[in-house]
């Protein structure tokens, strides 16, 4: 699964399902950077690009949205 | 046929079809190949007869339009692409592998999901279960750098679709081959 972790994060992933305990994803993640398999430059890449979506959807400035009937849709 | 996310071309199919219902189906032409025209897959012949025998599973023929032409009703090719998933689970661990031309993805598959991002600024993409040139795409810089942020311009996030960080790069042989390659690349 390590490998696995790596390759995935090298390859421009951001955000992994499924929400599993800390050992299945995050821990070996720490250790590849703590090894220096995966650079701290290529994480802080990954987390630029979650936190660049929540400023430009104004998640940090108005955490609830006002009109929740505004997603359905009829499709 | 396309897919589209338009709802105006879709009402004017809907109004231009004698059977409105049936233009609501609009399916991804790459499924239509493989799942749903049976005159020219034999693949999907065998599939169909494959769930015929299964308990608990039954194909069900559209009526109308999709019927004559050989074709399935979306629901039908839904149920067997579970079917498909579920006899894979048990050999390969439920994989997906698509067989679709490059010619295909570039010029059919590809355009709306380009659109999405250029035209409509779409911030978030889950890359799927599938290889592409048996390369999974959960790994692949190539489609998740290089096509979707370089090429396409996408500025959002990438999820990964339930277990495929797990299941498509590790627990299968073709992560192993991937892996390999990469070995011996480096």
């Amino acid at each position: 699964m390590k490998d696995a972790v790596r390759q995935s994060i090298e390859a421009g992933l951001n955000v992994k399902t499924n929400f599993t305990p800390p050992e299945d994803f995050i821990l070996p993640l720490r250790e590849l950077v703590k090894e220096g398999s995966v650079l701290m430059k290529t994480l802080d890449d990954r987390v630029r690009d979650v936190l660049r979506v929540k400023f430009l959807v104004g998640i940090f400035d108005h955490p609830y949205v006002t009109d929740a009937a505004a997603t359905e849709t009829d499709c | 046929m396309g897919h589209t996310w338009d709802r105006g071309t879709r009402a004017a199919r809907s109004a231009a079809s004698p059977a409105s219902k049936a233009a609501h189906w609009a399916i991804p032409i790459f499924m239509r190949r493989r799942w749903t025209s049976r005159a020219t897959n034999a693949g999907a012949a065998w599939k169909i007869r494959t769930a015929k025998i299964l308990p608990g599973v039954t194909t069900r023929r559209g009526d109308g339009p999709w019927a004559a032409a050989g074709l399935y009703r979306r629901r039908d090719c839904q149920t067997l692409c579970r079917l498909q998933r579920r006899q894979r689970s048990a050999k390969e661990k439920a994989r997906t592998d698509p067989q679709v031309s490059p010619r295909e993805v570039e010029n059919i598959l590809l355009p709306p999901f380009k659109a999405a991002i250029k035209e409509a600024g779409l911030l978030g993409v889950m890359s799927s279960y599938n290889d592409y040139d048996s390369i999974p795409v959960t790994g692949s810089s190539y489609w998740l750098t290089e096509r979707l942020r370089k090429d396409f311009g996408f500025r959002g996030y990438v999820v990964s679709d339930s277990a495929a960080v797990g299941i498509s790069l590790q627990e299968t042989w073709r992560g192993c081959r991937h892996e390999g390659r990469r070995a011996t690349v480096d």
